[in-house]
């Protein structure tokens, strides 16, 4: 199981008169996995004291995907043909995380 | 015929002229056929397998993707940081999990008693602060705000579920008499009022690896403002805050029959089918041709089917068990999930996302938290 988003949320709080919002922000979020393979009980980077960059082990969507496949059966070098029949890398630039792995 | 020049329209494999060209050569001219043969099993199988030290690691069965569209603030999930300033760390605190030294945000109480099973990664990171679902799901190397709303661009990739599909697909003969790659609660976006959103497609391997959307039934239970900028004057009912026990999911509304087709007049006609497809043998020689009787065949092979019916039927589940997931749309979507995954089922993937049942410039969605987060994320 994996829950992610597709970014995270400033720090700073942005009070409006309609109430406080955090905007958009993608240079530091969270993503849990469960299961499958995965590590038990870990946290895996840290971010600084705001919560807004990350100081350790960072981690990109593509090794969480590479990380995926690799659990699935299908190792990060495994491509698929795209419309010219060119191979790409099916998590892209992704790398399987040994750092996720029980 | 094939216009080399002077013409914007797009090739069957979703090239486009300039494309085409730079690739160049008379090979090209070779290209829709090509593809139509790679998909095919006397095609190139792409490489699958684990390479060097990684051999082996494949333990997963069955991946369910739950993704939060709308992006929770890391702070009100899992990396709060209640020793910052109050603008920071927000109105709600951070509870003790039961794994010595992890805090997470109060809100999330079951969570913190299994945390002992999870592994929390806490410095996920990218360069798109934008709602780049495809950049997140698929392996596509950079993005762009246009692509947001543009699923079926050539520039997208597929996404983890189809690439399952797909490679899953290669090692095997026959189609499977159940989709791999299965989304809850309904197709990606398409109630509620945003755009549609790029991402849980098939992309260059072909619309028949898209995943398999549910539909859900039921209604929703508990009023909630829909936030307007300026006054909170409408209240909606949305099945994310609560739904009444009887909500379901079900398959598509094509895949039902009619109640006036019973099981003996649907296998007469489809007998009827076949005979004519016998009769149609140039059917195969065309390109899509094959892709066309494998997606009908499974088409078919769901009207037919009890066993999805059954796993997705969450009413089988005690309501125990149903409680404690949650009688909201999401939590729901948690027991059918399990059902799919089970080691019986030959089901791999599935995605649960927020359902696009967003109200309005603020409505919910996984961004917003609940009523008692005054830090409510922005659009």
């Amino acid at each position: 199981m994996i829950c992610t988003s597709e970014h995270g949320r400033t720090p700073q709080i942005d009070s409006g008169p309609a109430g406080g919002a955090r905007h958009h922000w993608s240079r530091a979020y969270s993503t849990v996995f469960a299961g499958g393979g995965i590590a038990r009980g870990r946290v895996v980077g840290e971010t600084d004291a705001q919560g807004g960059e990350v100081v350790d082990n960072p981690m990109s969507p593509k090794d969480m995907q590479a990380t995926a496949y690799g659990l699935l059966g299908y190792g990060e070098e495994t491509t698929i043909p795209d419309q010219s029949g060119r191979p790409l890398r099916i998590s892209g630039s992704g790398r399987i995380r040994e750092e996720l792995l029980g | 015929m094939l216009h080399l020049l002077g013409s914007e329209k797009q090739l069957c494999g979703g090239l486009r002229r300039r494309e085409l060209l730079q690739i160049g050569g008379i090979g090209a001219l070779g290209l829709c056929q090509g593809r139509s043969r790679a998909w095919g099993a006397d095609g190139v199988r792409p490489g699958i397998g684990f390479s060097g030290s990684q051999a082996g690691i494949g333990r997963a069965k069955a991946c369910i993707f739950v993704f939060l569209f709308g992006s929770p603030p890391q702070h009100e999930t899992f990396d709060p940081k209640p020793f910052a300033p109050r603008e920071i760390q927000g109105e709600l605190g951070a509870i003790d999990t039961v794994v010595p030294g992890l805090r997470i945000c109060e809100g999330l109480p079951g969570i913190a008693r299994v945390a002992d099973r999870l592994t929390v990664v806490r410095s996920m990171t990218h360069e798109y602060p934008i709602h780049c679902c495809a950049y997140v799901m698929t392996g596509m190397p950079v993005y762009s705000i246009p692509l947001e709303t543009a699923p079926r661009d050539p520039q997208q990739w597929p996404f983890l579920g189809s690439v399952i599909d797909y490679l899953d697909a290669q090692s095997v003969s026959s189609s499977p008499a159940l989709p791999r790659n299965i989304g809850l609660p309904w197709k990606f976006c398409s109630r509620g009022t945003s755009k549609t959103q790029a991402g849980p497609y098939a992309a260059f391997p072909g619309d028949g690896y898209d995943p398999f959307w549910t539909e859900f039934s039921g209604t929703g239970t508990r009023a909630v403002p829909k936030l307007n900028a300026e006054t909170q004057t409408e209240t909606i009912f949305d099945p994310h805050a609560g739904i009444d026990r009887a909500g379901r999911f079900e398959l598509a509304s094509g895949c039902e029959l009619p109640a006036e087709m019973s099981r003996a007049r649907f296998d007469a006609r489809m007998h009827l089918l076949r005979s004519y497809d016998r009769a149609r043998p140039y059917l195969e020689s065309v390109a899509e041709g094959g892709r066309w009787t494998s997606q009908q065949e499974r088409a078919f092979s769901l009207i037919g089917s009890r066993r999805i019916r059954d796993a997705l039927d969450v009413q089988k589940e005690t309501l125990v068990v149903r409680d404690r997931y949650g009688m909201t749309l999401f939590g729901q979507s948690f027991p059918a999930s399990a059902e799919l995954s089970a080691p019986s089922f030959r089901s791999k993937f599935f995605s649960v996302d927020r359902g696009s049942g967003r109200a309005g410039p603020a409505g919910r969605d996984a961004g917003d938290l609940h009523e008692r987060a005054r830090s409510d994320s922005a659009d």
